[in-house]
């Protein structure tokens, strides 16, 4: 495979650094708040699925294992109210962790920058 | 500027500014300058990280980490962890603005309307498509620059391009497949390329830009994710007509290329669908309980059952291959009206792939509301009913379908729904579980696929309660080439298992040969039969790897059907091209019945016949002992092997309408007739159809069908192949004009006009004798011929002695004697057979029951029948 020519190379990759460098900042908090967004977003859905919470709660009042009997709808139901509640306190952990991720992301780059001047340039000052 | 391109889904696809050299190189530095950033980003964050964490740790130690000092106090270690995260971030940004950039291939759209090249330069944005050429096609056409650059040519063509794909596997593995060389490529290709026209290299011809558009649309309507090599390589192939004659040289035609891509696009798209499907197979529940928890365990159902979509998610079930439109027509009558289906298709042709198919779409839940979250199951009959009586069957299906009803989640597949009619088993009861089944359906509780075949649909469900219910769904015998893509899916595994490589000409020859020859099962279940067989025998005969060539399958099909399919071989060749000298050493004479009949096979050798006739049919007329008949055997003998495989009728059986039961069988007796099956058992035979004008008129109707098309069905529903036959009919009608008009010495033409226009019209219709390929009058036989036909018969006796070690010798004047007494005009040869038994094989064999002859003895037959015997030397 040939290689590309060293000259190119070059003005691409600081073309792209200072592009990166410099639009870093509002990318943050534009395209990038959207991406992660759309990924906590996606990622919950998959978790849902992964759960079945809906079908779940479609079939909330379906008696299971086919006990049609009122003793049996009874148990069924509260079954499920059970399995819905356990899975929705799981699925609502799992949104904690991910608001966490999102809180993280949301802090880290004024944080990093803030921490590169604080504990930098505080030793010089300080 | 008019800018060309497509509208897909709203938006418009072009081809940039055209593909050049640079704009490659650009891509590729472009590439690499990421590449670039994104490693020496990730490099920087972790030493940056690892750095600071290692200065906190060495100078403040792991226990006053949680010292609020530690994280107020400004410290060195602490800005450098701060300065990874910093890049981090930077890294982030530029991965996913590097993921933006790359473009996804549209989706492809349900429309019938083709995509047609159109000005798009109204449109914001047009998208580039060479963005989604795979690293293979970029590779390709790097090549393609490289290659016109370096012969000086002014623009890239698609020759360049072609020439640029070869260094691709996936260009590799077609050439392999299709059993070309690379190397016998080279020269003309070589020259090819020297003839191009010379110049500063411009960028690509307008022929190479639409290479590029329609591979990047040919990928489109794969539905694939990129541009492979593949897809420029195949229209590389169609732009250049250079290109196709340099394969036609190979002996690849453009189906032949075509079904060829087809197979390595099938393989793709098998990789891709084995992928998406395992991923949706983590989802589907196994056991009988669904996601819903609303089914119920089902014992009795379980142990006559096999449940598909399980047997889906564990990969057990063959992948389907097209079918798109019965399954779709399936659905609609499943959503239309919660109403069963029942697939009717000739056995073979994939119903249970269909039913396969299904259980995949419900793993993967595509499929209609009313199917997902649901299991399918089949019913097996046979389990059900054996080894009880018929109430107890009866009270199995009950309970089976009791737990269908309660489960909820089950829809059940039926294999043969004709075995549910009329089940009598353990003694005289009949159960009809038809009806019971039928009654379940219709409360509507759950619904059934079932198949069956169209004898049995028509015999068994149609007219029966089952009809009432099942909606019937078409499931036709593929066409050729639609089976060839079916096979070919089904290479890798019988590869994979026999552990030999097929070549594309051993797979067509496959479906072709078993299409033609093999009437009595379905494409593309015969073919996969075939390609079974022959891997095996490949593995015996050449061992691991071998490559099993077309020449391998013409092989098996010409042992499992009789019929010669493989290439002509030299001595073969040699008994074709003089068969006529062969055939003139039985039969004397008769020159124009003997180079009809020699041409017919030898056009049916080099298969420039009609496949959809008999070889060739003739109609032989003549007095009787001309050697109508005698020409038949020696063709037998000479061609077919032996006298043997001669199927021969003699039509004053078929005198009236009711041996037409003899012909194709009686109806209603499910067998077929004693002629039909002989010819179904010896498909490459010679038909002889004695004395024909004897044969009732009805009994000439179905003959001709045979010799127009070929084929005829028996009572029993099975279509008779005769299109390796040769069919030959004699008939001694008009004997007395031929004898009368030879005598007179009218041209043998005029005769043969005069006998189809005026003596045969009341025996035979004119579209029966139009049917036959030739019509040959056979001349009654001249003095010369029969002294001829004597010196043969003698041969025959000579031939005779010889096995007992005795010699036969016959004088001239007995020679003319034996032919004065034999020879009679009106009988032709046939007084000559007695006369020859009655004068020579008497006394020969009153000579050996005296004991007078010995071995290596001589006997001399002279004139007046007078017998000498020469003395053999002694040992």
């Amino acid at each position: 495979m040939k290689t590309a020519s060293g000259g190119f190379v070059a003005t691409f990759l600081l073309r792209d650094f200072v592009q990166r460098v410099l639009t870093l900042p509002v990318w943050w908090y534009t395209i990038g708040l959207a991406t992660v967004l759309k990924g906590i977003k996606n990622n919950m859905k998959q978790t849902a699925r992964g759960f079945g919470l809906d079908v779940w709660v479609k079939n909330l009042f379906v008696p299971m294992y086919g006990e049609t009997q009122f003793s049996g709808k009874l148990i069924s139901f509260g079954i499920r109210l059970v399995m819905v509640l356990g899975q929705s306190i799981g699925l609502f952990v799992w949104s904690l962790l991910l608001f966490v991720f999102f809180f993280i992301y949301l802090l880290s780059l004024p944080a990093s920058v803030l921490g590169i001047f604080y504990y930098g340039f505080g030793l010089l000052f300080f | 500027m008019p800018q060309n391109g497509v509208i897909i889904n709203e938006k418009a696809y072009v081809l940039g500014q055209g593909l050049s050299q640079k704009s490659m190189e650009m891509r590729r530095a472009e590439e690499t300058a990421a590449r670039i950033i994104s490693g020496s980003g990730v490099i920087i964050a972790l030493l940056l990280f690892m750095a600071g964490v290692g200065l906190l740790v060495w100078e403040y130690g792991f226990e006053t980490l949680f010292v609020s000092m530690f994280w107020t106090k400004p410290s060195f270690g602490m800005a450098l962890v701060c300065a990874s995260v910093l890049v981090g971030c930077f890294l982030f940004e530029h991965q996913i603005e590097v993921a933006r950039k790359i473009e996804h291939m549209p989706k492809k759209m349900r429309t019938s309307k083709p995509l047609e090249l159109a000005d798009v330069s109204g449109i914001q944005k047009p998208i580039d498509i060479t963005r989604f050429f795979d690293p293979g096609s970029i590779k390709s056409l790097e090549s393609a620059f490289h290659i016109a650059t370096k012969f000086g040519h002014g623009a890239v063509e698609p020759l360049h391009i072609f020439i640029g794909c070869l260094e691709e596997d996936v260009v590799s593995i077609l050439f392999a497949r299709l059993g070309v060389s690379f190397e016998k490529l080279q020269d003309p290709l070589g020259r090819r390329l020297s003839t191009r026209q010379l110049g500063t290299l411009s960028g690509c011809s307008a022929e190479s830009n639409d290479v590029l558009m329609q591979a990047f649309l040919g990928a489109y309507f794969q539905d694939r994710d990129e541009v492979g090599a593949l897809e420029l390589f195949a229209q590389a192939y169609v732009h250049d007509p250079f290109i196709q004659e340099l394969l036609s040289d190979q002996n690849i035609d453009e189906n032949q290329f075509a079904n060829m891509v087809e197979w390595l696009r099938i393989n793709e798209k098998m990789r891709e669908q084995y992928a998406r499907f395992q991923k949706a197979a983590a989802f589907k529940p196994t056991g009988p309980m669904n996601r819903a928890m609303t089914s119920v365990a089902t014992p009795m159902l379980d142990a006559f059952s096999e449940d598909l979509t399980t047997a889906a998610v564990y990969g057990r079930l063959p992948m389907l291959i097209g079918r798109d439109q019965e399954i779709e027509e399936a659905f609609r009558v499943i959503e239309g009206g919660r109403e069963s289906v029942v697939l009717v298709g000739p056995e073979g042709v994939g119903k249970g792939s269909v039913l396969a198919g299904i259980a995949q779409l419900m793993v993967e839940e595509r499929v209609p509301d009313l199917l997902k979250d649901k299991r399918l199951v089949r019913l097996s009959i046979p389990h059900l009913i054996s080894g009880v009586s018929a109430e107890a069957a009866q009270e199995r299906m009950l309970l089976a379908l009791d737990e269908v009803a309660k489960s909820l989640n089950i829809i059940l597949a039926i294999s043969d729904i004709e075995q549910m009619t009329g089940v009598s088993t353990g003694g005289s009861a009949t159960a009809d579980l038809a009806a019971l089944l039928v009654d379940f359906l219709s409360r509507g509780s759950t619904f059934a696929i079932a198949t069956t075949t169209p004898q049995a649909y028509t015999s068994n469900v149609e007219r029966s309660v089952l009809g009432r219910i099942f909606q019937k769904v078409l499931v036709n015998e593929p066409e050729e080439k639609e089976a060839i893509h079916v096979l070919e899916s089904k290479i890798g595994g019988i590869e994979y298992e026999q552990k030999v490589i097929f070549t594309y000409g051993a797979v067509e020859k496959a479906v072709m040969l078993s299409d033609r020859y093999m009437h009595e099962m379905y494409l593309p279940k015969k073919a996969i039969v075939i390609a079974k067989e022959v891997a095996q025998d490949v593995f015996k005969r050449k061992g691991e790897q071998g490559i099993v060539t077309a020449e391998d399958v013409a092989k098996i099909v010409s042992v499992k059907t009789g019929v010669p399919v493989t290439n002509v071989q030299e001595d073969e060749k040699q008994k074709l091209l003089h068969l006529e000298e062969e055939m003139h050493g039985r039969v004397i004479g008769q020159d124009e019945a003997v180079k009809a009949v020699a041409a017919a096979l030898r056009r049916a050798r080099a298969d420039l016949r009609s496949s959809k006739r008999p070889i060739a049919s003739f109609l032989f007329l003549g007095s009787t002992g001309v050697g109508k008949t005698e020409l038949a055997k020696t063709l037998a003998a000479t061609y077919f092997g032996s006298e043997q495989s001669m199927v021969r009728v003699d039509m004053s059986e078929y005198q009236d309408v009711r041996s037409m039961d003899r012909l194709i069988g009686a109806p209603g007796s499910n067998s077929g007739g004693i002629f039909s099956e002989a010819v179904r058992e010896r498909p490459f035979s010679i038909v002889l159809l004695d004395e024909l004008e004897k044969a009732a008129p009805d009994i000439l109707n179905v003959f001709l069908q045979i010799l127009d098309d070929g084929r005829v069905t028996d009572a029993a529903g099975r279509v008779i192949d005769f299109t390796n036959t040769i069919i030959i009919a004699t008939s001694n009608a008009g004997t007395q004009y031929i004898q009368d008009a030879v005598q007179k010495g009218e041209a043998m033409e005029d005769i043969k006009t005069h006998l189809v226009e005026e003596e045969l019209r009341g025996i035979y219709r004119p579209e029966f004798l139009n049917r036959f390929d030739g019509i040959v009058v056979f001349k009654p036989l001249a003095q010369e011929q029969i002294v001829e036909i004597t010196k043969l018969m003698i041969k025959q006796v000579a031939k005779r002695l010889e096995a007992k070690g005795i010699g036969f010798d016959v004088t001239d004047a007995a020679v003319q004697e034996l032919t004065q007494k034999g020879y009679d005009p009106k009988f032709g040869a046939r007084p000559l057979r007695r006369v020859v038994q009655e004068e020579v094989d008497n006394a020969i064999a009153n000579a050996l029951l005296e004991g007078k002859v010995k071995r290596r003895d001589t006997i001399i037959l002279d004139a007046g029948g007078q017998m000498r015997i020469q003395e053999g030397q002694a040992l």
